[in-house]
């Protein structure tokens, strides 16, 4: 029994012809957040995807290696996709609310997963909403569309959306990228907190907010993993030189 | 050289009335001039139809016309009522058969279906739209109507409101599919990857999500295909049985029936001009004129409204709680009246069948797995939605196949040199098609030479050079009602105006003038869809260089959205060629065994009416139907596919 919660060894990925992922090994421990920095292009969301199989809706991707939640192997073929994806849930680059209402948009995942009682419903919208620190701004309106809401507010929804179908796991997707910096202060806020109950994997092109935010920082370049450290040492202290070319901006 | 302001200016002005005129202005007032022929020809079509009712109105009068319950000229009795009703009924039946099987097929072709079978799949529904709708109306008469008679218990005739209904389904497939495919796909990706990523199943992320966020551009399909349900006169008229009566009881689906548009079909070729009976068939048509018009007008609103919800330009209402509540309750009304309706259609289907008794069994089973599939695991339901949603997929290309194979195998039989070269004997029961084909050549011929410069024209000045001011907006809706005004409405109104008003007579110029009318929206549309796609750099490159706008329309643009509007032509041909109501009464005549010197006022036959003639006054000459279905069906298929290739085959080539 390793004390990672996630362990990803040996990743290799195939868009068709394109490897997008080289041999990228890393661990997530529980209660962290674990953040992805690099160039774009680079792979580091293709990453992300590859750990609640969101790769798989892809045509033509083929996935080599092993990532174990839970010590078991995700990538085998016995794996039930969607009972793993309730357990990992994952926040996208541009907010996506459903074009429902702001309660239906929090209810669509334990419903989808059979729960139909109202008032646990009613319950689990408002802790969920609580939980993503947006209770205050839209609790006298629930029933209105989740379109009408700020970008930033869309954003928070979408995380108690996530929430909502109780994961262990939170892989974020550049989720600050459409925001700007005051919704993007509250995510980061939001991030910090979560961590005490689940654990967080973001994907960022903002170093500023990997090392504010993150406890491990994995620096990946052209497909692969460069650098994998606690984030003060990435930061202060990198091992390998191209690291510290680009967190210091020579080169990206 | 110096280009000199002055001679800059003297290229691009001239002196008019004591005024300076840009050339460029010049040039957008005459398209403008042309691309407002669209909206006289609609008030015209409103006027004519109006001014040929009014003798109706002044004896009949308008109410005793709309709630009359018999109609019988004969007897001078004149309700409309019972062909409203039948008119209703079948488009509902229409729509019962339609909505599922399109629903169905669109959510297969874009959800389910491998991305390299999606194309071939929307073919198919093309395919299905190419057809013209009086070969659809033979199919019908000697295979559907046939069979039903056979198959259905107690059933006494096979012409019924269930035939009408079954092909006019079929007929408004391929608008159901197109419309909801296109509104399914154009659901943004990021919906689906948010409901998988929470672990929903793909069905459940199609029904929960992605047909929910498409509704309004499913409901908008719908109503197009009701329209299109509603206006179709051919096919309906031959299948029907056109009994003006009521069904007896209502659900009686194998009672005849008669509708609006076949009931102007059949009488108005021998009706006296200038009777009671002459005016009320126009009286009418403007009934079914102002229905079609209302349904197309929501249609466009509902798209315009969907539209609007996926690109916001204006900021959301903020709603209050109690419109918020109520709303939600709505829709849990609807839901279970929408449970209703499909019980409701699957007891009246099996009980026509197989009795009371087995209805009752089949809506238990139906709402035991409505209940069972809450429960079970949801990789089942998928299963089993993806099973029947195949299914669907199946059914639909097995009527085309039917359909296509029941004509070619029974029409090749007919086919020789001398059936396409001599002319028909024997009342059309012996020898050739040699005239009708010739006419049907003539007609489209003449047709499209009126009909593009002016579509082209229209086209080019609604993409280039309209704002949106009111007067364009209002040519848009000019198009927008011609092309979904009814065809046997324009054959009325051709009437009206060419032949009588104009005084052309039944002839090949008054078949070209109204033919002409019919095609302009799509030639219009196709062309102002074309110009649009040329990219903004490409006319900014020529415009940078110093061209005017009209240099750039005419070098620039014009050769590069050449495809396009080719296309559109070949479409417009397709449909010119297959259509027979707007030629009843303006250009066709049913017998010519001499063709005398060309004359644009001698009428002419035509393929499609031929065909129906055939059908519907000589049921013995089998051979020769089936010989005419075929070769209208080969020639409007060959046309479709030389602008489906076409389109193909350019927008490979041209990547922008």
């Amino acid at each position: 029994m390793s004390t990672n919660l996630i362990d990803i060894k040996g990743l290799n990925l195939w868009y068709g012809e394109n490897q997008a992922l080289h041999d990228v090994s890393m661990s997530v421990k529980p209660n962290s957040i674990t953040a992805l920095i690099g160039p774009s292009g680079c792979g580091k969301s293709t990453l992300l995807r590859s750990i609640n199989r969101m790769n798989d809706i892809i045509a033509g991707c083929r996935v080599e290696g092993e990532i174990t939640f839970h010590d078991k192997n995700i990538l085998a073929p016995e794996t039930d996709v969607m009972a793993l994806r309730k357990k990992i849930g994952m926040i996208f680059q541009k907010p996506n609310p459903f074009p429902m209402s702001i309660k239906d948009n929090v209810t669509y995942g334990p419903r989808l997963h059979g729960v139909t009682d109202r008032e646990s419903l009613d319950k689990l919208v408002e802790e969920c909403i609580n939980k993503s620190a947006l209770w205050s701004e839209v609790q006298d309106r629930l029933g209105a569309s989740a379109m009408s809401l700020s970008g930033g507010q869309q954003q928070r929804l979408c995380i108690a959306r996530a929430l909502s179908v109780n994961p262990e796991v939170i892989l974020m997707d550049e989720p600050t990228s459409a925001l700007d910096p005051i919704a993007t202060n509250k995510i980061e806020d939001l991030a910090q907190d979560l961590k005490k109950d689940y654990t967080v994997v973001i994907v960022t092109h903002n170093m500023q907010q990997a090392s504010r935010i993150s406890d491990y920082t994995g620096f990946m370049y052209m497909g692969k993993l460069i650098e994998f450290d606690k984030t003060e040492n990435i930061f202060e202290n990198p091992s390998e030189e191209l690291t510290e070319r680009y967190i210091t901006g020579r080169f990206g | 050289m110096v280009v000199g302001k002055q001679e800059v200016h003297r290229v691009k002005t001239r002196i008019i009335m004591g005024r300076t005129v840009h050339d460029d202005d010049l040039i957008k007032y005459g398209l403008m001039a042309v691309a407002s022929l669209a909206v006289i020809i609609v008030l015209g079509i409103i006027g004519f139809i109006a001014e040929g009712s009014m003798t109706a109105v002044r004896d009949i009068g308008l109410w005793n016309f709309l709630n009359g319950d018999v109609w019988r000229p004969n007897r001078e009795l004149y309700g409309a009522y019972p062909l409203i009703v039948g008119t209703v009924l079948v488009t509902i039946g229409a729509i019962a058969f339609a909505l599922p099987l399109g629903l169905g097929a669109a959510i297969f072709i874009s959800e389910l279906a491998p991305k390299r079978y999606r194309e071939p799949l929307k073919l198919i529904s093309e395919v299905f739209s190419g057809i013209p709708s009086v070969v659809y109306g033979f199919f019908g008469l000697v295979v559907l109507v046939p069979f039903l008679l056979n198959n259905v218990p107690g059933a006494t005739a096979g012409q019924s409101w269930l035939a009408g209904s079954i092909l006019l389904g079929i007929m408004a497939l391929p608008t159901i599919i197109s419309v909801a495919e296109d509104a399914i796909s154009s659901v943004p990706r990021s919906y689906r990857e948010a409901s998988l990523a929470m672990g929903a199943t793909r069905w459940q992320t199609t029904s929960r999500v992605v047909v929910p966020a498409a509704i309004s551009g499913i409901s908008a399909a719908t109503i197009l295909g009701i329209g299109r349900a509603m206006g179709e006169t051919m096919a309906v008229m031959m299948v029907t049985g056109n009994a003006p009566i009521f069904p007896e009881p209502l659900t009686n689906l194998m009672s005849p029936i008669r509708t609006i548009t076949a009931t102007i079909a059949m009488e108005m070729k021998e009706v006296a001009y200038g009777t009671t009976h002459f005016s009320a068939l126009f009286l009418l048509a403007l009934v079914l004129f102002v229905i079609v018009l209302l349904v197309n007008t929501t249609s466009r609103v509902i798209m315009r409204r969907m539209r609007e919800k996926f690109n916001p330009t204006k900021p959301p209402k903020i709603r209050s709680q109690r419109f918020m509540d109520a709303q939600e309750k709505a829709s849990r009304i609807f839901k279970l009246v929408r449970y209703a309706v499909i019980l409701g259609v699957i007891w009246i289907l099996v009980e026509l069948w197989f009795g009371a008794d087995a209805a009752l069994g089949s809506v238990m089973v139906v709402m035991g797995l409505m209940l069972v599939t809450r429960y079970t695991a949801a990789r089942w339901n998928q299963r089993l939605a993806h099973g029947i949603l195949s299914l669907v997929m199946l059914v639909v290309v097995g009527l085309l196949l039917v359909i296509i194979t029941d004509i070619v195998s029974n029409g090749i039989p007919a086919l020789s040199a001398e059936f396409i070269n001599e002319f028909p004997s024997q009342g059309g029961r012996a020898g050739g098609i040699y005239p009708a084909i010739l006419g049907t050549l003539k007609l489209v011929v003449g047709t499209i030479a009126i009909a593009v410069p002016i579509g082209v024209v229209s086209g080019i000045y609604l993409s280039e050079y309209a704002h949106d001011t009111r007067w364009t907006n209002f040519i848009r809706g000019g198009i927008d009602n011609l092309a979904g005004t009814p065809s046997v409405v324009f054959g009325l109104f051709g009437m009206a105006a060419f032949v009588i008003y104009l005084d052309f007579g039944v002839s090949l110029l008054a078949g070209w003038l109204t033919l002409a009318c019919l095609i302009l929206p799509v030639i219009v549309r196709t062309t102002e869809e074309a110009v649009k796609r040329v990219p903004q750099e490409l006319k900014e490159a020529s415009l940078a260089l110093g061209a005017t706008k009209w240099e750039t329309i005419t070098k620039v643009v014009l050769p590069a959205a050449f495809p396009g509007v080719i296309t559109g032509t070949i479409l417009s041909i397709g449909r010119a060629a297959g259509e027979t109501a707007p030629i009843m009464f303006t250009a066709v005549v049913a017998y010519q065994t001499r063709l005398g010197d060309f004359s644009v006022m001698d009428p002419v036959m035509a393929l499609p009416y031929h065909l129906y003639f055939l059908a519907s006054e000589v049921p013995d000459a089998y051979d020769n139907q089936y010989g005419t279905a075929l070769v209208l069906l080969i020639i409007v298929l060959s046309i479709y596919s030389a602008a489906t290739f076409l389109r193909y085959h350019y927008s490979k080539k041209i990547n922008w």
